[in-house]
């Protein structure tokens, strides 16, 4: 590819294009998680009153129970959703085959695109 | 009859240790020599440091989340759970989603630009993808000089599970008796507990033997085996400790009737002068009538001590107060009180307490261990406030991306469907040790009190305690090997990144481009094993605080690191200037508040700005000034942009 050849007739790898895209996806979890765990865990576990017992669900402290295990368990489907049903299986090596689909068969979620 | 049916049982349970020690370092050593043999067959360096890049699913999972399970994870972690209640389920929440950031965010990525480029470090990478050999070895002096200070943690809390797991067994003391004498005129080894010493030489020699000569398929296939042992262990612990506690309701009830201990400076005194010298271990519990209501005080000394002959006053053995003052703690849980067996000494002291030092948050406070923030010594907004919580949930992820262990073993996966599949079965390895190890080692507040003057070593102390109560002693060494296995595989991938940056970073890239693969191979060996060692002599010193040195030597890395890949990856404007000032601006401001903290407190521990962890503020100047000053320089060259980032 010539360098002066302007970015508008380049094709981005696709690679990146798909690895960008979930990249994004992923810190988009992760803010969920933690707009989740962290106020649910703060307004029910901390500064309860001393002479009142702590409720508990399945012996764990309640504000345990929902504000960490059960988004832990919800992450959890979501990670094996997107690993297996979403990621797609781009080739990392240029003599590998395009297989064009995810980890679980299913067709990825998108080509490359043009960068403009 | 009945006393040597117990010698008989306690020597079964101890042989049993030293066998599982045995029979797994044995293991380990065919795997590391079978691994060599593989070496000889193919190119060497890129199979000794990258495995060839063709790690299958099963391999790169294992090895993915056995290094990141570190110490800190076995040791570390376990002993806050024990000393600050069920909020450490809040603190490692974020691992939720940490499998998927730490992998799948800069995976896919950086292993096809690895393979563009042909790296095989972290630093090759930098180097390769800014297309500036400097900024290349900038990184490369701070991987060395962060997994310095990461390796010397490892290597004490590998000295420490070694020690709990051979202690009773007859042919280990006998050892550490006359290895104490023969080191004892030796300057800096002398000054150390002698069992520390020769379990910290003994965990070196083992797994510095099988680094060296295995390398990363070595690294990888004991990850493999040792990733299996972590979970089996983890495992076993939680069904024995839930078995015995009576399941987790009834644990919550002794919970929530617990206070945090209170800590004396005290004088230990005997009624009478001793005809002989009279030692009181580290670890004693004293019993004595208590004042007015309490029917009883019971302490638990925290640092060893002895009454000379003719005297009555202990004082204690190492250092310490030169007027005979002792560290001790007393159990104020009066549940707990009632219910310790205190073995009467044979010689009667008692305590006379100079000075009290309360909990600045959660004293006298009952359940304080069941509910937030979770009770602290020193910090009266409690051990995890709002601030550090949002920290922690960032922390965990954040600083995960950014490790070298982590990145290199990015780029060693085979292909995509083998990554997806892995990241998967990380995510639930996790689930499957890191709620439970909060489960269990809550249930070891129960079961082992006053353990607070040692909680580094409350992991190894409950494996014991719970097989010997269930009668399955001989399970003691497997479960002990968990944490050992935990420890050993995050030194070997550790030794291998400091060894790789010095060999092909360093020599070959700079010294001696065209270097024979016969000296690289024994450049190899040699610096595998310099650095290993270097690592014990640091670690001959033990640092106090563990779980800190190893936390703030993992911020270190990521917030060096984190920006300048992630940006490097995905924004092709992103130049060498740009990463040469968020690499800098990340390091200095880290850097910045942990002087200041230890400044200011006299502790090893950070300066919380807004009661935010220091990686929050150090990766915010990171990005900034990386962003800034990429528009202060020109792009990188077109050519290796156009080859990095289009098709």
């Amino acid at each position: 590819m010539s360098q002066t050849e302007s970015k508008s007739e380049k094709q981005a790898d696709p690679v990146l294009v798909h690895a960008r895209r979930e990249a994004i996806i992923i810190m988009a979890a992760f803010i969920v998680c933690m707009a989740w765990s962290v106020p649910w865990c703060y307004m029910h576990g901390y500064g309860l009153p001393a002479d009142e017992p702590v409720q508990t669900t399945l012996g764990i402290p309640s504000w345990i129970f929902s504000g960490v295990i059960v988004p832990w368990i919800l992450a959890s489907i979501f990670t094996t959703w997107f690993c297996m049903c979403y990621m797609a299986l781009d080739p990392l090596d240029e003599d590998e085959p395009d297989v064009h689909s995810t980890a679980g068969g299913a067709p990825p979620h998108d080509d490359g695109e043009e960068v403009t | 009859m009945m006393d040597g049916f117990v010698v008989l049982i306690a020597s079964t349970e101890a042989n049993s240790a030293l066998a599982s020690f045995i029979i797994y370092t044995i293991l380990v050593m065919l795997i590391a020599v079978f691994a060599g043999r593989l070496l000889s067959e193919k190119g060497f360096l890129s199979e000794y440091f990258l495995g060839g890049r063709g790690l299958g699913m099963w391999a790169f999972a294992m090895t993915f989340a056995a290094t990141s399970a570190s110490g800190g994870s076995f040791m570390g972690f376990p002993s806050l759970i024990y000393t600050y209640g069920w909020v450490l389920a809040f603190w490692i929440g974020s691992y939720m989603i940490f499998p998927l950031v730490t992998m799948a965010v800069l995976g896919k990525r950086l292993n096809q630009i690895a393979r563009k480029t042909g790296a095989i470090t972290v630093p090759d990478v930098i180097s390769d993808r800014f297309d500036s050999p400097r900024l290349g070895a900038l990184t490369t002096l701070l991987i060395v000089i962060f997994m310095s200070a990461f390796l010397v943690g490892q290597f004490k809390a590998g000295s420490l599970i070694l020690q709990t797991l051979l202690q009773d067994v007859p042919v280990y003391q006998a050892t550490v008796g006359g290895f104490g004498s023969w080191i004892g005129g030796i300057p800096l080894i002398g000054t150390q507990p002698a069992g520390y010493v020769l379990c910290l030489i003994v965990f070196a020699v083992a797994v510095i033997a099988y680094t060296s000569y295995g390398g990363f398929h070595a690294v990888v296939w004991t990850d493999v085996m040792q990733g299996i042992v972590m979970c089996v262990g983890v495992v076993l612990m939680f069904i024995l400790a839930l078995w015995q506690v009576g399941g987790l309701n009834a644990a919550a009830e002794k919970l929530e009737k617990m206070t945090p201990p209170v800590i004396h400076q005290a004088y230990v005194e005997a009624e009478e002068p001793v005809d002989e010298e009279f030692t009181i271990p580290f670890g004693t519990w004293i019993e004595q009538p208590g004042e007015e209501s309490q029917l009883r005080r019971i302490f638990r000394v925290a640092q060893a001590a002895a009454i000379a002959a003719g005297e009555r006053q202990a004082r204690p053995t190492q250092g310490g107060d030169t007027e005979g003052l002792i560290e001790i703690l007393e159990i104020t849980t009066p549940e707990e009180i009632a219910r310790i067996e205190v073995p009467p000494l044979e010689v009667l002291v008692q305590v006379r307490i100079a000075e009290t030092e309360r909990y600045a948050y959660g004293d006298g406070q009952p359940g304080v261990y069941m509910r937030g923030p979770g009770p602290s010594k020193d910090s009266a907004a409690g051990f995890l406030p709002l601030g550090l919580a949002i920290s922690f949930f960032l922390f965990w992820p954040l600083i995960g991306l950014g490790q070298p262990g982590n990145l290199v073993r990015l780029m060693a996966f085979n292909n995509v469907r083998t990554f997806a599949r892995a990241t998967v079965t990380v995510c639930i390895y996790y689930s499957a040790i890191y709620i439970p190890l909060v489960v269990i080692f809550v249930i070891a507040r129960v079961f082992l009190p006053g353990m607070e003057i040692e909680s580094d070593r409350i992991m190894p102390e409950m494996a014991v305690y719970l097989t010997r109560q269930a009668g399955m002693s001989w399970l003691a060494g497997i479960v002990v090997a968990a944490a050992f296995a935990a420890v050993m595989s995050t030194v070997d991938s550790f030794l291998l990144l400091i060894s790789s940056a010095v060999v092909r970073d360093v020599y070959q890239r700079h010294v001696n481009p065209d270097a024979p693969e016969k000296s690289l191979r024994r450049l190899t060996y040699i610096v595998t094993t310099v650095v290993g060692v270097a690592a014990v002599i640091g670690a001959l010193n033990p640092p106090q605080y563990l779980q800190y040195i190893i936390v703030s030597a993992a911020g270190g890395m990521g917030v060096v690191l984190l920006i300048p890949i992630a940006l490097g990856l995905y924004w092709e404007r992103f130049n060498a200037l740009g990463a040469t000032a968020a690499m800098l601006g990340g390091l200095v401001t880290y850097s910045a508040l942990w002087i200041t903290g230890f400044v200011t407190y006299a502790k090893f521990k950070p300066y919380l700005l807004f009661h935010c962890d220091p990686i929050i503020p150090a990766l915010l100047v990171s990005l900034l000034l990386g962003v800034g000053a990429t528009y202060l320089a020109p792009p990188t060259r077109q050519a290796v942009i156009d080859k990095l980032f289009y098709k």
